[in-house]
C-alpha cells in the first residue's frame, strides 16, 4: 500500500490540488445552470472558441488566467450573440463558428514555430506548471464568479425556469442570459490550466449531471454537484500521482465514473422498486 | 371562499389602469391585431374570448410588455408598458415552463416574490408568508414542499396562479389559466379570480370556456384580429358578434342554443 | 449569418499571415534537416553549395512536424543530411516522397552511440565524425570541388579540436562535485561523457511530453539526493517545470539553454552554441 501522503509533501502537488479544487468549485456551481438549461454545447462552443484568445496570450506572456479569461468572456458574448441573432438553426452557426475560432488558434500556434511544447498543456491541462501567481489570479477569479453568482442566484433561476414568466415580472432575459454566458467563460478560462480546453466542457458537466440523477430540489443539486466535482479533483490528482497519468485527464474520468456509478444504481433501484 | 356567480362592474369613478389607444401588434411583421382601443379601469373582471391566433394571447403581451405594437399608444398602471413589472403579474401559457427541474412548489411561488427582493438575498420570513397564503387561496397548501415534476397538469395551473398571487399584483393578466384543469378546479379558480377584482385588483384573463365566462365575468372583450365587441356577457348570445369572433363557428353555449330557435 | 462570415474572414486572415511567415526560404542544393547540420555543411562547402535547414533556429526537432514547403524543398534539394538515432524521425515520409535519386546521409551512422541517443554533437569528438560524413558526400556530389572541400573540413575539424580543448579548461573550473545536470529533456549524455558531468535526470520522460506528477516527485527527489545547485530549462520551451522543481529543492533555474537548435548570437552557429552552453553551466555550477 503505497504511502497515501506522499504527493503532498510537494509543494506543486498542494498548489495542483487547490488548483483543482478551485476549478472544481466554480465549474460545479456554474454547471448547475449548464446542465438544466441544456447548454453543453454552448459550453464547450466557449472553451473552443477560446483557445486563439489564449495563445494570443501566452504568447504575448499575459497571465494565462486573465488573458484566458479576456478570450473566453469575449466568446461567450460572441457565440450568445450568435445564438440569438442568427438566422440559421442556432447550434449549426454555433458549430461553424466555434470550430472556425479554434483552426485559427492552431494556425496561429502552428505559424509561431519555435514554440512547439505548450500546445499541449493549453489543450489537456498543465496542473504541474501552476505556480503561486497564476494560483492568486485563478482564486481571485473564482471569487468573483462564486459572488457574482450568489448575487443572481435566485433572479437567474427564474430566469431559466420561466423567461416569459421573468419577463413579466420586469427580469430581462437577456441581461441574465448575458451574465450567465460571461460567468461560464470565466469558470472556463480558471479550468484551463487544469483540464484544457479540451476536457473542460466535462468539469461543466459531469458533476451536475450526476448530482441532478439524485437530486430532489435544487438546493440538494448545487451541494450534490459541489462534492462529486471537489470529489472528483482531488482523488484524480492524487490518482495521476500514483499512475502516472496526464492529471486533467484523470480528474475527468474520475468524475464520469462516479457519474456512472449512480446512473447504474439508480437505475438498479428503480428496476427493483418496479418489479415490486 | 365567496361563492359569486358574477361580479359586478366597478362604478366609472375609478381610475383607468389600462388604456390603449389604435394599437396594431404582431410578431415579425405580420400583423396579428389592428385598430385595438381600449380602456379598463380598477377593480374590473375581464374575459378575453376568441379563436385560437384571434390574438388574446397578443393583446395580453402587449399589455405586459412583452410585445412592442408596432402602431398606437399603450399605458398600463399610470405608465409605459414594462415599467410597472412589478405592480402585475402574467399568468403565459404554461409551455415554456421548465416542470423537470428540480425544485420544490414553494420555490416557485417564491419565484413570484423575487422582483421585491434584492440581489443575493433569501426569501425572507415575509416572503414565505406570503406564498404560503397564496396557495392556500389555490387549494394547494399542502403541496408545499412537492417536488414540481410530481404535478399533474391541472396542479401546475394552480401553482402558477399562485406565484402570480404572492406577487400581490395590482393588475393581474392571465393566459388560459383553466387549461388541462378539471371544471370543478376551473370554478374555484374563476371564482378566486372574481373575489380579487371585487377587492380592488384588476383581472384580465383569456380563456376559451364561454360557459365558464358568462357565469362569473361582468366584462367581455370578443376578439378576432382585434376587438370584435366590448360589453357584457349578452354579447356572446348576439349571433353577428359570434360570427365575426368565430368566424362563422357557433360554440355550443345554453342559452345561445335557446335563443337560436327564436331568431 | 455576419458571425460566419466574420469568423471565415479572420481565418482567411491568419492563413495569410502564416503564409507571409514561410517562403522566402529558397531552395538550397543542401537540405539538412537541423540548423546544427547545416551549419557544419555550410562550413565544409563554403561558397560552392548553399545550404538549408528544414527546422528553423530556436525550434524544437524531436517534436517537429513538417509542413508542404519541406516537402517541395526536398525535392529541389541535390543531398539530405540527417541526424538519424529518431532525433529526426519525421523526415522518413518526406524522404519517401521526394526524388529517389537524391542522395540522403545520415550522420550518426557507424559512430558510437549512448543506448541510441541522437544528441552527439555535443560531444565535439563525435562531431568531427559528422564532419568527415559530410565531406564525403560533398565530394561524391560534387567531385571537381573535392580540393576546396578536403581543406575546408580540415580546418574545420581543427577548430573542433581546439573548442574540445578551450570548453574542457571552462568545466575544470567547476568543482567535480557540482558537476550535475538536470535538463528539460534528455539531451546531455554525449554532453554527460566528454567533459565529465553527471546527469541527475530531465524533465519530460520523452522530448515534448510532460511528466506526472509521479515522474516529477521522483525528479525532486533525485535533484535533492544529489544536491543538484542549479536546473536547467531549454531554449524554445516554458520555464514552469524547472521553476517547479527548483522551488522544491532550492536549487536555482537557468533559462534558455540552447540544445538542438541554433538561436541568436553568438549560438548562431556549432561553436557558438557550444560555447553558450558551457558558459551557462559553468555560470551555474562554479
Amino acid at each position: 500500500m503505497p504511502d497515501l501522503l506522499e504527493p503532498l509533501q510537494y509543494a506543486f502537488v498542494q498548489r495542483a490540488l487547490l488548483a483543482a479544487v478551485l476549478v472544481a468549485l466554480v465549474c460545479a456551481s456554474v454547471g448547475v445552470f449548464v446542465v438544466l438549461r441544456g447548454l453543453a454545447f454552448l459550453g464547450d462552443a466557449i472553451a473552443h472558441a477560446a483557445f486563439p484568445g489564449v495563445v494570443i496570450a501566452f504568447l504575448v506572456k499575459i497571465n494565462i488566467v486573465i488573458g484566458g479569461s479576456i478570450a473566453a468572456v469575449a466568446s461567450a458574448l460572441a457565440i450568445g450573440a450568435v445564438a440569438r441573432r442568427s438566422g440559421l438553426k442556432e447550434d449549426t452557426a454555433i458549430g461553424v463558428v466555434f470550430s472556425g475560432m479554434f483552426a485559427i488558434g492552431i494556425v496561429l500556434f502552428s505559424s509561431i514555430r519555435t514554440y512547439t511544447g505548450d500546445l499541449l498543456g493549453i489543450l489537456f491541462g498543465d496542473v504541474l506548471g501552476v505556480s503561486a501567481d497564476q494560483l492568486m489570479v485563478a482564486a481571485i477569479t473564482a471569487a468573483v464568479v462564486l459572488v457574482a453568482l450568489w448575487i443572481i442566484w435566485r433572479q437567474l433561476v427564474f430566469v431559466s425556469f420561466d423567461p416569459i414568466g421573468a419577463a413579466a415580472a420586469g427580469l430581462s432575459t437577456v441581461r441574465y442570459d448575458t451574465l450567465l454566458l460571461g460567468l461560464i467563460g470565466l469558470a472556463i478560462a480558471v479550468s484551463v490550466q487544469i483540464v484544457g480546453v479540451v476536457l473542460v466542457v466535462a468539469m461543466l458537466v459531469t458533476p451536475a449531471a450526476t448530482a441532478r440523477l439524485l437530486a430532489q430540489d435544487l438546493r440538494a443539486l448545487v451541494v450534490g454537484a459541489l462534492l462529486v466535482a471537489v470529489l472528483s479533483s482531488v482523488a484524480g490528482i492524487w490518482l495521476s500521482y500514483y499512475i502516472n497519468a496526464a492529471s486533467g485527464g484523470t480528474i475527468v474520468l474520475v468524475a464520469t465514473t462516479l457519474f456512472g456509478l449512480v446512473w447504474t444504481g439508480r437505475t438498479i433501484a428503480r428496476s427493483r422498486v418496479a418489479a415490486a | 371562499m365567496p361563492d359569486l356567480a358574477r361580479v359586478s362592474s366597478p362604478p366609472v369613478s375609478e381610475p383607468v389602469v389600462i388604456e390603449l389607444r389604435g394599437v396594431r401588434a404582431g410578431y415579425d411583421g405580420r400583423t396579428v391585431i389592428d385598430n385595438v382601443d381600449l380602456t379598463v379601469r380598477r377593480g374590473e373582471f375581464v374575459a378575453l374570448v376568441g379563436a385560437n391566433g384571434a390574438g388574446k394571447s397578443t393583446l395580453l403581451k402587449v399589455i405586459v410588455g412583452l410585445l412592442r405594437p408596432y402602431e398606437g399608444s399603450v399605458s398600463v398602471l399610470g405608465s409605459a408598458p414594462g415599467t410597472s413589472a412589478r405592480r402585475l403579474a402574467y399568468l403565459p401559457q404554461a409551455e415554456t415552463v421548465h416542470w423537470d427541474y428540480p425544485l420544490r412548489v414553494e420555490d416557485v411561488v417564491l419565484m413570484g416574490r423575487v422582483a421585491h427582493a434584492g440581489p443575493g438575498r433569501g426569501p425572507s420570513s415575509v416572503d414565505r408568508d406570503a406564498a404560503r397564503s397564496a396557495l392556500g387561496r389555490v387549494q394547494a397548501d399542502d403541496l408545499m414542499q412537492r417536488p414540481i415534476q410530481a404535478l399533474s397538469g391541472g396542479q401546475r395551473q394552480r401553482i402558477l396562479l399562485a406565484r402570480t398571487l404572492a406577487s400581490d399584483p395590482e393588475l393581474l393578466l392571465l393566459d388560459e389559466p383553466a387549461t388541462g384543469v378539471d371544471p370543478a378546479t376551473e370554478e374555484q379558480l374563476m371564482s378566486l379570480l372574481g373575489d380579487l377584482a371585487s377587492h380592488g385588483r384588476t383581472v384580465l384573463v383569456s380563456t376559451h370556456d364561454l360557459a365558464s365566462v358568462m357565469a362569473h365575468f361582468p366584462r367581455v372583450l370578443a376578439m378576432n384580429g382585434g376587438i370584435v365587441a366590448d360589453g357584457d356577457a349578452s354579447i356572446l348570445r348576439d349571433d353577428a358578434i359570434l360570427r365575426r369572433t368565430y368566424g362563422g363557428h357557433r360554440p355550443g353555449a345554453p342559452q345561445h342554443i335557446a335563443d337560436e330557435h327564436h331568431a | 449569418m455576419r458571425a460566419i462570415l466574420l469568423t471565415a474572414a479572420l481565418a482567411l486572415g491568419a492563413a495569410t499571415l502564416t503564409a507571409c511567415g514561410l517562403g522566402g526560404n529558397g531552395n538550397p542544393q543542401i537540405l539538412a534537416t537541423t540548423t546544427i547540420l547545416a551549419d557544419m555543411a555550410k562550413q565544409v562547402a563554403g561558397d560552392r553549395m548553399t545550404v538549408g535547414s528544414i527546422v528553423p533556429a530556436g525550434a524544437h526537432v524531436e517534436e517537429y512536424e513538417p509542413r508542404p514547403d519541406d516537402a517541395r524543398r526536398m525535392s529541389e534539394a541535390k543531398l539530405v543530411i540527417t541526424n538519424g538515432l529518431d532525433l529526426d524521425k519525421w523526415v522518413e515520409p518526406l524522404l519517401r516522397n521526394a526524388k529517389t535519386a537524391t542522395p540522403v546521409i545520415t550522420v550518426t551512422d557507424g559512430l558510437p552511440d549512448i543506448a541510441g541517443n541522437p544528441h552527439m554533437w555535443f560531444d565535439p569528438a563525435l562531431s568531427r565524425g559528422y564532419v568527415l560524413k559530410i565531406r564525403d558526400a560533398l565530394i561524391a556530389l560534387d567531385p571537381p570541388g573535392r580540393d576546396v572541400y578536403m581543406l575546408s573540413a580540415e580546418k574545420y575539424s581543427l577548430q573542433l579540436l581546439t573548442l574540445e580543448a578551450e570548453l574542457k579548461a571552462k568545466v575544470d573550473t567547476i568543482p567535480p562535485e557540482r558537476r550535475k545536470l538536470v535538463t528539460s529533456h534528455d539531451a546531455f549524455p554525449y554532453f554527460a561523457r566528454a567533459f565529465g558531468f553527471e546527469i541527475v535526470g530531465f524533465a519530460e520522460p520523452e522530448p515534448g511530453k510532460p511528466p506526472s506528477a509521479g515522474e516529477l516527485a521522483k525528479l525532486v527527489e533525485e535533484v535533492r539526493s544529489a544536491n543538484v545547485p542549479a536546473i536547467f530549462s531549454e531554449a524554445g520551451g516554458s520555464a514552469q517545470l524547472a521553476e517547479t522543481v527548483a522551488k522544491e529543492t532550492g536549487a536555482k533555474v537557468v533559462t534558455d539553454l540552447p540544445t538542438d537548435s541554433l538561436l541568436d548570437r553568438p549560438a548562431d552557429s556549432y561553436i557558438g552554441l557550444m560555447r553558450v552552453v558551457v558558459d551557462k553551466i559553468v555560470a551555474a555550477l562554479k
